[in-house]
């Protein structure tokens, strides 16, 4: 397992610790990210090795709907201590620890030459 | 907001909070009808195939279940050929025929399909009918379109193709099962046939996967409370679109297809599996697609096959890419002798490349980069991009300014 200060990267996914847990509740503009056969997936796979995040207790996390062509961002805050796991069983990322804090995730694009139009990198 | 009105025959005011929700769960339930995949029930869909035969005032018909719907297109193509044989001896003209039965598929329609949707239509305001044909037939169509129309136009295709070499006996390529199907029809029926097999468009109706349609019919009935005269009729054509697959509707018979015992799709619900078929009928019957487009089973069943040069060389852009990304850019990358134009010395930040690729008016970029469990990928990067850093930046949406390199990548 690794642990980063600031930056980090778990294959397409880059994580961006913005700071500890706020003590008071913003207001993030997007849609709440639902759980899915209850997990919070942070990447999907299309071969379903998704990025997912350890527990979905204490994690509030929403997909941000400003972003770039292709992107998908995520914005979380973590109440207690979580993991970013790869769910895949070969060439599998590995795992990233996650204390409580406030996150950003990025989901990388890549541009498509024939269609002339960014999308998000899948794998 | 108009006023909502609910009676048994008419729903006005357009749809409450309430209604919509109910929707989207009875949007879940036709998409979940659509993409099924245990096996068909004879008891169930033989009574609901007779009762539409029945409304329609034809003659009850003689239902066989068939296996996919390939079988479903050269089991009708023979059987239409043979009937039309003994009902009309020395008068062979295929499209005088495949006009005469089409007319089967009209009655039917007209009595429970079309009835019933006109039924419906009139019985609702233009709110009313555009808040619930968006929950409902829109929300179905566009989660199911793509995975059931590709089946059918592949199925059509595999079809055609097939009795175009079975009619023209060109046999030179190895057998497949299309080919030994229209073999097959060829053999009892002819060329008549071959003719009526390709032809199975003309008396289809699509089953479970036009899930849209009975979604939108069963929601005005069943959660804005219309009654009907017409759904009295219309129940037959929904058990048979709950119970049954494609079918093809001849006076004589009715051929239903077995629902697929695979059906796999990316998140844009187009077909597409990376390991195996998109679509596996229970006789063995396959097709193969990568996110929508499909594709030579060979390019997933046998990879080795798949090279560089195959991939670049289809003239179809779709087959193209889709060659392309089952290779790898990073293979394709290689065997193109790409140009780098900034190196960065550190392999996980990359090096930025370009090709020249068939039919780009421009050089393609990408971002060759090793990732966090050392594989090699090739990213493709927009035109402007001319630094490894600068891609890099731009994959993950920041200016260059505020692109920091991870401290840790995994």
């Amino acid at each position: 397992m690794k642990s980063f200060q600031k930056i980090a990267a778990q294959g397409e996914i880059t994580i961006r610790r913005i700071g500890d847990v706020p003590t008071k509740c913003g207001t993030v503009s997007g849609i709440p990210l639902t759980l899915e056969r209850g997990k919070l997936i942070i990447g999907h796979s299309e071969t379903g090795h998704h990025h997912v995040l350890e527990r979905a207790s204490g994690a509030a996390v929403t997909v941000l709907d400003r972003a770039p062509e292709g992107m998908r961002i995520l914005h979380a805050i973590l109440a207690e201590p979580n993991k970013l796991i790869h769910e895949r069983g070969h060439d599998t990322h590995e795992t990233i620890e996650l204390p409580p804090g406030e996150y950003e995730f990025r989901i990388a694009r890549e541009f498509d030459h024939y269609a002339e139009l960014a999308r998000q990198s899948a794998d | 907001m108009a006023k909502i009105v609910r009676t048994k025959s008419k729903a006005l005011g357009g749809i409450t909070p309430e209604e919509k929700a109910r929707m989207d769960e009875h949007a879940k339930l036709w998409i979940s009808r659509a993409m099924r995949t245990d096996p068909i029930e004879p008891d169930k869909i033989i009574p609901a195939i007779e009762g539409l035969y029945q409304i329609a005032g034809l003659k009850k018909p003689r239902v066989v279940i068939v296996p996919s719907p390939l079988v479903m297109a050269y089991a009708y193509g023979a059987s239409a050929a043979i009937w039309h044989a003994r009902k009309n001896p020395g008068k062979t003209d295929a499209a005088t025929y495949a006009a005469t039965y089409a007319a089967t598929d009209a009655a039917t329609y007209a009595a429970t399909y079309a009835a019933t949707y006109a039924a419906t239509y009139a019985a609702t305001d233009a709110a009313t009918y555009a808040a619930t044909y968006a929950a409902t037939d829109a929300a179905t169509y566009a989660a199911t379109y793509a995975a059931t129309a590709a089946a059918t136009d592949a199925a059509t295709d595999a079809a055609t193709y097939a009795a175009t070499y079975a009619a023209t006996r060109a046999a030179t390529d190895d057998a497949t099962d299309a080919k030994l199907a229209a073999q097959a029809c060829f053999d009892m029926a002819g060329p008549l046939g071959i003719e009526c097999a390709k032809r199975w468009w003309n008396v289809y109706h699509g089953g479970n996967m036009w899930a849209g349609y009975d979604c939108y019919m069963t929601s005005c009935r069943d959660i804005l409370g219309l009654e009907l005269r017409e759904h009295a009729g219309y129940a037959f054509w929904e058990q048979a679109a709950i119970h049954g697959g494609f079918r093809v509707m001849h006076e004589e018979f009715c051929l239903v297809s077995d629902f697929p015992e695979i059906i796999r799709k990316d998140e844009e619900n187009r077909p597409h599996c990376e390991t195996g078929p998109s679509h596996r009928w229970r006789d063995g019957w396959s097709l193969y697609h990568w996110h929508g487009v499909r594709i030579p089973a060979e390019w997933i069943e046998d990879r080795k096959s798949l090279t560089p040069t195959i991939a670049l060389g289809q003239q179809n852009m779709e087959l193209r890419r889709a060659a392309c990304e089952i290779l790898g850019w990073a293979s394709i990358l290689s065997d193109l002798n790409a140009k780098t134009i900034d190196h960065d010395d550190d392999p996980q930040i990359g090096d930025l490349v370009e090709v020249t690729l068939p039919d780009l008016p421009q050089p393609a970029k990408f971002l060759r980069v090793r990732c966090g469990t050392g594989r090699e990928f090739a990213i493709g990067i927009p035109p402007h991009i001319n630094k490894a850093l600068d891609a890099q930046a731009w994959i993950i949406g920041l200016d260059p300014k505020d692109f920091q390199r991870p401290e840790v990548r995994a």
